[in-house]
């Protein structure tokens, strides 16, 4: 699915609560909090918000609950949408196709979460989660169970086909702590070197411990209005220029399958990269700021590369040489990404994209910041946007 | 003790041939191509007529990862261990488990390998592999 939007909806407004390991809070609570917090912060009343959207994996609340909670007079759209990584960032662009489409007119998108006090994705403490059905009825018998299990498979095929090595992996995760040490809402800030990471203890080989995200309590939330509403709103509109979500063939059985895949050295991005760049009318050179998906260091590497902003196989060169860096060539995940500042599976990248393009990022503000581009990975199939100021 | 597959219509005769340690792919009739996972139609011409044909016991590695930190308790007994795809023939790739391979700094992309069945007490078959050792495949 592709889709071009040609400025017709903008974020009005973004919202966030604490990010935590432990809220103490129902998750219907921090989702009505970001919700809240998103509409004051858009000048909207909250009764012009006329849809809502979310996005889970059994660990949220729904939609209606929001609406109802919030008190929304009336609800002209709402759906709960199953996924994780691979569909995140294109419930925005699913916003932007509502009001766009005349369907609604103000759409509010969260996604709120205990993911680590409560409901944590990896499964551990919750063993009745692995169920050993559908496609997972071939992977989970040989104990390959968990997110870092399965994208370690896919990083080590990256690492034979390239010849990637664990400190390129490293670097990803080196330079983001960087940036979350200029983000008070980052939950981790102190400092990380390369040795610290070589030093990590190893969870799924290839892939050590700082490979992999966090897991958090908390929610993001943004509002997505028509274009012609948002330029007489207080915020500096961000537009959405255009988005997609797709893959290329055999995605699998499974909600986010991807043994079945050709080659799993490289992902989603290269299948739908053109399509992304010809509907939003720019190009990777254009982008200023990204926040690149990155549930795992290698998942970062692999995007970068399919969305053309290197050729295959050159973004671990890249990235040593401060390409990624706040200064570089694109700056990549300023807010320290899922690896530091925090897991709320992708929308705190949108916010932090938004942030940078009304120039509110403070001292990790990249300079002059114009374009961005916020992506969503599963492997096989993903997502992204692109926005402009 | 493993997690035991629950197989669906479409996969049971996948697990049976495995209980009888015999590995098989499901074929299309019409364009006999073989595919794993087995499903509904084939995913090449859409026919929805399949044979089970027997794969040969060798296989090629193509990934693997060492789990370190399983999650749960069955696994974690066994940490850690070898998750690995292999390739068996074209078209057919599969999820499975490394046994025997005591140094895993040796394992490389492309390494031989044999299928190995175990019987799991719970009434379930597994199909793992296995290094072949240097001299047998010297010996052919």
């Amino acid at each position: 699915m592709t889709w071009q939007h040609h400025r017709q909806a903008a974020i009005t407004g973004v919202g966030r609560t604490l990010f935590s390991k432990e809220s103490g809070r129902s998750v219907l609570d921090l989702a009505v909090e970001a919700g809240l917090s998103a509409i004051e912060d858009s000048g909207l009343d909250v009764a012009e918000v006329d849809g809502v959207l979310t996005y889970a994996l059994n660990d949220s609340v729904y939609t209606q609950a929001v609406a109802t909670s919030l008190g929304l007079p009336s609800l002209g759209f709402y759906s709960n949408i199953d996924g994780g990584g691979n569909i995140c960032v294109s419930t925005v662009l699913q916003a932007a196709m509502l009001v766009s489409s005349g369907v609604a007119n103000n759409v509010l998108v969260y996604r709120a979460m205990n993911g680590r006090s409560g409901h944590r994705l990896g499964g551990t403490g919750n063993v009745g989660m692995f169920r050993a059905d559908g496609e997972a009825q071939y992977t989970m018998p040989f104990g390959w169970m968990s997110y870092p299990q399965y994208i370690a498979m896919a990083a080590r095929r990256h690492m034979i086909k390239y010849g990637t090595t664990s400190e390129d992996f490293g670097r990803v995760a080196v330079i983001q702590r960087a940036h979350a040490a200029r983000n008070e809402r980052a939950m981790m800030r102190a400092p990380l070197t390369l040795e610290d990471h070589q030093g990590s203890r190893i969870i799924a080989d290839p892939l050590r411990l700082f490979d992999i995200c966090l897991e958090s309590d908390g929610a993001c939330a943004v509002v997505v209005s028509r274009a012609d509403r948002a330029k007489d709103l207080p915020n500096i509109p961000v537009h959405v220029l255009g988005g997609v979500l797709g893959g290329g063939p055999a995605n699998g059985y499974g909600l986010d399958g991807f043994f079945m895949t050709d080659d799993m050295a490289d992902c989603y991005a290269a299948d739908v990269a053109d399509q992304l760049w010809s509907a939003s009318g720019v190009g990777p050179r254009d982008v200023d700021v990204a926040s690149i998906y990155d549930c795992f260091t290698y998942s970062v590497l692999t995007q970068l590369e399919g969305f053309g902003f290197v050729k295959p196989g050159e973004a671990a060169g890249w990235i040593a040489s401060g390409g990624i860096d706040l200064d570089g060539d694109v700056a990549v995940n300023t807010n320290g990404g899922m690896l530091s500042e925090a897991y709320i599976h992708g929308l705190n990248g949108v916010i932090e994209m938004v942030d940078q393009l009304r120039g509110d990022c403070g001292d990790r503000q990249r300079a002059g910041a114009e374009v961005a581009l916020a992506t969503g990975f599963g492997v096989t199939t993903g997502c992204a946007v692109v926005l402009a100021r | 003790m493993s997690l035991r597959p629950i197989p669906d219509q479409d996969s049971q005769q996948f697990w049976d041939a495995c209980k009888a340690h015999r590995l098989v792919a499901q074929t299309c009739r019409r364009c006999e191509r073989p595919q794993f996972p087995p499903g509904p139609r084939c995913r090449s011409c859409r026919a929805d007529e399949f044979t089970w044909s027997r794969l040969p016991e060798t296989a090629t590695l193509y990934s693997w990862v060492v789990i370190h930190h399983a999650v749960i308790d069955e696994f974690r007994r066994e940490a850690p261990y070898v998750a690995a795809m292999v390739d068996v023939v074209p078209g057919v790739r599969m999820p499975t488990k490394l046994v025997g391979c005591s140094d895993v700094d040796s394992l490389f992309a492309g390494m031989q390998l044999t299928v190995e069945f175990v019987d799991d007490p719970a009434g379930f078959t597994l199909h793992n592999y296995r290094p072949v050792a240097e001299e047998r495949s010297l010996a052919g």
